[in-house]
């Protein structure tokens, strides 16, 4: 009865080889949100903790899942899994449900996910393939227009949602795999100018009004403290508030009089710091660092192009997610919905946030070429 | 990439069948267990990490189409994947009755996860009705059963196609 059969399963054995400290900043990051989440939380209806325990739950498998999967077979089916993301993503801008002002949210029956957090890794895998393949004697077709067009699909899409935000995060993990991949001066300069263009034409034509009432009321936020500037005014109220060592677990007074709009989302980051003080935040801010640096790290020891610009595209991403959520808490940036990787409440980003980490540790997995 | 095109055609396939019994017979839909009975059979045939992956992928596209929370059904075929794949790693599995039986204990494990973590995280009041759970857990198994017959059956028949065409083209 008994059946041995080999199973790459075994293969674990492998991750004696993989620096914990990504994984472990990851989780550490999550457990912090949690606690955040449920003091923010305290006085809504819903039950966030309990839903956010089941992602990172889930969360934990897409990790493990993304790690043993080989990147060379994501990368050599990029272009499919991106159709796929696209086509969902298509469906979801003409057909999905609206929630929070953007129709981004798939499902028939419920609220489901969120397909623009898929197609930002599917996005990231095809770019990573084709920027390495760009290296090689014989380029792949288009050139650096086709790369622009491989990235515009979803903006577009995104940005028709409309999610700017999201959109605007594409901006980062592109720049940052045009570098690394050694773009000419005049190639940034086009798309530089392209860019430029593109926002005012944006601004003019299709930017709704309450999007340029947030850009303007990021530029004179005492215009009108109690209509379009009154988040970043109540945000950071919470953030100066908790000084050095903040007013404690369930003390804040910002999030649990609801002064704070979604302080379990978008404003997490304003909890923490009016909580948890400056010392919350440093704690944060160094756990941040660690996973940052130890995703460099894996980028430096890639063993092919294509690794190291799949690392590369996917902390661009995590990076603009920190960098952004954090200044536009504090005042820094315009008031987009901009949730911070690992802490804020939601399903589907907390999966791409550890899918983005277990693609990473699987490079990590496989950086010697006997393993 | 076979396997894996196989796959997403019959995750597509399940999910259609799916929505259009949701849409003509809602009470048919609730009672066989379509996307659990997938990922048993992919985990049956494959190694962990296929009943792990295909767990994820079928449960997040039944969590998509159901009014459930999203994640509760992918948590659940995840672990129904990856055990059922583990034990096909111990016993014979090609055994009608030993897949049937493991197609059963699937349903039933997936039914008591859902209902077990809904009442432990506190997000919905669920009164778990024993026979249901059996009811819905020998039902798939019986579809399971009846699929891997005809499917048996079909595999012999096209063998027995190309044995008589080679014959065939031997005797000319």
């Amino acid at each position: 009865m008994l059946l041995p059969r080999p199973d790459p399963w075994l293969q674990v054995r492998r991750l004696r080889a993989v620096s914990w400290q990504l994984a472990g900043a990851a989780l550490a990051l999550s457990t912090v949100g949690l606690v955040v989440i449920s003091s923010a939380s305290a006085e809504l209806t819903a039950n966030y903790v309990s839903r956010q325990s089941l992602w990172i739950a889930l969360g934990v498998v897409v990790m493990l899942v993304a790690a043993l999967v080989d990147y060379n077979v994501l990368l050599r089916y990029a272009i499919w899994i991106y159709a796929v993301a696209v086509v969902a993503l298509a469906a979801v801008t003409f057909f999905g449900h609206e929630a929070g002002g953007a129709r981004s949210w798939i499902g028939i029956g419920g609220l489901g996910g969120q397909p623009s957090d898929f197609c930002k890794i599917a996005t990231v895998l095809l770019l990573a393939r084709r920027l390495a393949d760009s290296q090689a004697p014989v380029p792949p077709r288009g050139g650096l227009w086709m790369t622009a067009a491989i990235c515009a699909l979803p903006v577009l899409l995104i940005a028709r949602q409309p999610d700017m935000g999201g959109a605007l995060m594409f901006v980062p993990a592109l720049a940052a795999m045009a570098v690394v991949t050694g773009v000419s001066l005049r190639s940034a300069l086009v798309a530089l100018g392209a860019a430029v263009a593109l926002v005012a034409a944006l601004w003019v034509f299709a930017l709704p009004d309450y999007q340029k009432t947030r850009v303007l009321s990021y530029l004179q936020p005492q215009a009108d403290p109690l209509g379009s500037g009154y988040q970043v005014r109540q945000s950071r109220i919470a953030v100066g508030s908790g000084q050095a060592l903040g007013k404690g677990y369930g003390e804040g007074t910002q999030s649990n009089l609801r002064f704070l709009p979604t302080p379990h989302t978008d404003f997490v980051f304003a909890v923490l710091a009016e909580e948890y003080g400056f010392a919350g935040v440093t704690l944060v801010m160094a756990l941040f660092l660690l996973y940052l640096g130890n995703g460099v790290r894996i980028a430096l020891s890639a063993r092919d192009p294509a690794g190291l610009l799949l690392v590369v595209g996917l902390l661009a991403f995590l990076t603009g997610y920190v960098l952004y959520n954090t200044a536009m808490v504090v005042g820094l940036l315009p008031i987009t919905g901009i949730p911070l990787p690992f802490l804020s409440y939601g399903g589907s980003f907390m999966l791409f946030c550890c899918a983005a980490t277990g693609l990473m540790i699987g490079l990590d997995l496989r950086r010697f070429v006997n393993v | 990439m076979a396997s894996a095109s196989r796959f997403a055609g019959a995750l597509a396939a399940v999910a259609l069948v799916e929505v259009l019994l949701g849409e003509v017979l809602p009470a048919a839909a609730n009672v066989v267990e379509l996307f659990v009975l997938l990922v048993v059979l992919i985990s049956l045939r494959g190694n962990s990490l296929h009943g792990l992956t295909g767990g994820l992928a079928a449960g997040l596209v039944q969590d998509t189409l159901t009014a459930s929370l999203f994640g509760l059904n992918s948590l659940a075929c995840c672990v129904v994947g990856y055990g059922v794949a583990r034990a096909s790693q111990r016993i014979l599995t090609n055994r009608r009755m030993v897949a049937g039986l493991l197609i059963a204990v699937g349903v039933m494990v997936h039914q008591v996860l859902v209902i077990g973590l809904l009442t432990v995280l506190d997000i919905a009041d669920v009164d778990p009705d024993v026979l249901v759970v059996l009811s819905r857990a020998l039902l798939t198994s019986a579809v399971g059963l009846a699929y891997l017959w005809l499917a048996r059956r079909l595999r012999e028949w096209a063998l027995r196609r190309r044995t008589l065409a080679a014959r065939r083209l031997r005797s000319k």
